[in-house]
């Protein structure tokens, strides 16, 4: 019995720990936050050679929705592709497969991963490759301003 | 029924003709709907013009002026324009919104900015500010209402932080330098750019600085006073600004030594390595002409390889070149020139080879002629 309840303290202690807001996880998100709008940067050189046409870009998101934004453009994210493959296709892809990979979440994003009132990613205006890519930088620097120190 | 007369048939015909060009509104094709700073701040975004009233036409065909907008730190901004570009003084007026559902009540500024007791601006306090909702900002002629413009913006890329502040300087070592300084707003929104130069250089040496307040210079010569100098920009982890902040105040570092006219400058790098130069080589053509036309003096410790090693040849002993030896050798030849005596006729003639001593000895007497015995 005192063995249960030590194991269960040691489990709770742990999850406590990493749930909370360390310097490190901040630091993780930062260096991902800066990749992604890397990614992103890079990858609007390339906007002529992309398709489909149009793409839902969620744009002047209501408070505590960034989150569900982020993952709708992750989503849409996977539909980019070159026309043709090639030297360039295989860095778009690359860039487009980064752009989709998760985002260290933070208790600020827990937290909105619970608000069911958020739009849905099909409900949001639909726009150019070009246009897609600058809602999502503008989204990613909203989130860096917001939620790091 | 009565059957209008011709002034009034003219009048309704005209008045239908009115009718129809009021309500046939003439709208230019809208440009991108959203804009970014990106090169020119407060670029127009979507563009209304007022309706072809016939009645007014000059002055509806007037482009209103184009309105630019900074945020200064996110503490306030400014949206201004040229208001002296109107034909006639105009006191434009502004109102605007966001587009988030939150805010988009549309409001008129509260504070304009006067220019010779015209409005040419807007000032925004901090309260007003969204920076990541997309901004409508409207500008209206109310003698004209369908005279207006409509610009919307994204505030994140027009912000201009405060300079830099509070730069100090410390040794990390004997000769790195570590450059600090105080930024005005979160330190991870900014990129700063580092300029430094010393009091030789021509030209500034930058060095971009992203996310830190910090700036290490690994090789300073302490003969030389160093100037820097920081500044900042809103730029890209937070927004995508392109106007930089403006330049710090400037820190020095090092001492102010002379700097040397040029002409002391060509003697110490030029002349003096070319006369030294010089003068290694001559000396070294000095001793290799010594070399060979002086003879080293033998020594007595080698008097003994004289006798063992060169058999008593004194010239290759002494260390005498060959040519040098061969040259002092005669190359003449000189016949030998016999010289006798003439006898006198008195008494000389009977003298055998013995003769007598007295003619032996006569200054004419040749000598005898010696044959080896056979």
């Amino acid at each position: 019995m005192e063995r249960m309840l030590l194991c269960l303290m040691v489990i709770l202690l742990g999850t406590v720990a990493h749930s909370s807001s360390s310097p490190g996880q901040d630091r993780r998100l930062m260096i991902r936050m800066r990749h992604l709008i890397h990614t992103v940067d890079q990858l609007k050189k390339y906007v002529n050679n992309l398709e489909p046409e149009l793409l839902p870009a969620p744009q002047d998101v209501k408070g505590r929705c960034e989150q569900s934004a982020l993952l709708c453009f992750q989503k849409f994210a996977g539909q980019l592709k070159p026309p043709n493959t090639g030297d360039n296709g295989t860095r778009i892809s690359l860039f487009i497969k980064n752009l989709k990979r998760r985002v260290p979440s933070t208790n600020a994003s827990r937290e909105q991963e619970l608000i069911p009132t958020c739009p849905s990613c099909d409900s949001y205006e639909k726009k150019p490759p070009k246009e897609f890519l600058e809602r999502l930088k503008s989204l990613l620097q909203k989130m860096v301003h917001q939620h790091l120190p | 029924m009565l059957k209008p007369s011709l002034p009034l048939r003219s009048f309704l015909f005209l008045q239908l003709l009115l009718l129809g060009v009021g309500l046939n509104p003439v709208l230019t094709p809208s440009g991108n709907e959203d804009t970014t700073a990106g090169g020119k701040s407060g670029t127009r975004g979507d563009l209304f013009l007022a309706s072809m009233n016939p009645r007014s036409l000059n002055v509806t065909s007037l482009p209103l002026p184009e309105i630019q907008c900074f945020v200064f730190n996110v503490e306030y901004m400014n949206c201004t324009w040229n208001s002296s570009s109107e034909p006639r003084p105009t006191n434009l007026t502004l109102h605007y919104w966001y587009k988030n559902s939150d805010n988009n009540k549309v409001q008129e500024c509260g504070h304009y900015i006067f220019s010779e007791e015209i409005t040419s601006g807007c000032w925004f306090q901090k309260e007003e500010i969204y920076l990541y909702e997309t901004f409508v900002v409207q500008l209206q002629d109310p003698r004209e209402p369908k005279r207006q413009t409509e610009w919307k913006l994204k505030l994140q890329n027009l912000v201009i932080p405060w300079a830099p502040e509070n730069l100090t300087l410390q040794n990390l070592s004997e000769s790195q330098l570590e450059l600090n300084w105080n930024s005005s707003y979160l330190n991870h929104c900014l990129e700063h750019l580092v300029q430094y130069r010393s009091n030789r250089d021509r030209s500034w040496t930058e060095q971009p600085v992203y996310h830190r307040n910090s700036f290490s210079l690994p090789s300073v010569d302490g003969q030389k006073l160093y100037t820097f100098r920081v500044r900042s920009r809103f730029n890209p982890l937070c927004g995508s600004a392109q106007q930089w902040s403006e330049w710090s105040h400037p820190i020095h570092w090092g001492s102010n030594t002379s700097k040397g006219n040029p002409s002391s400058f060509a003697l110490e790098a030029v002349l003096i390595p070319i006369g030294s130069m010089g003068l290694i080589i001559s000396l070294l053509c000095v001793y290799c002409w010594l070399e060979r036309t002086m003879p080293r003096i033998p020594t007595l410790k080698n008097l003994e390889d004289l006798v063992t090693e060169y058999h008593g040849n004194f010239s290759a002993w002494s260390g005498v070149s060959k040519g040098l030896a061969e040259s002092l050798q005669p190359d003449y030849s000189e016949r030998l020139c016999l010289v006798s005596e003439i006898p006198p006729k008195g008494g000389a003639l009977g003298e055998g080879p013995g003769g007598s001593p007295a003619s032996q000895h006569s200054p004419y007497w040749a000598p005898p002629m010696l044959y080896p015995e056979a």
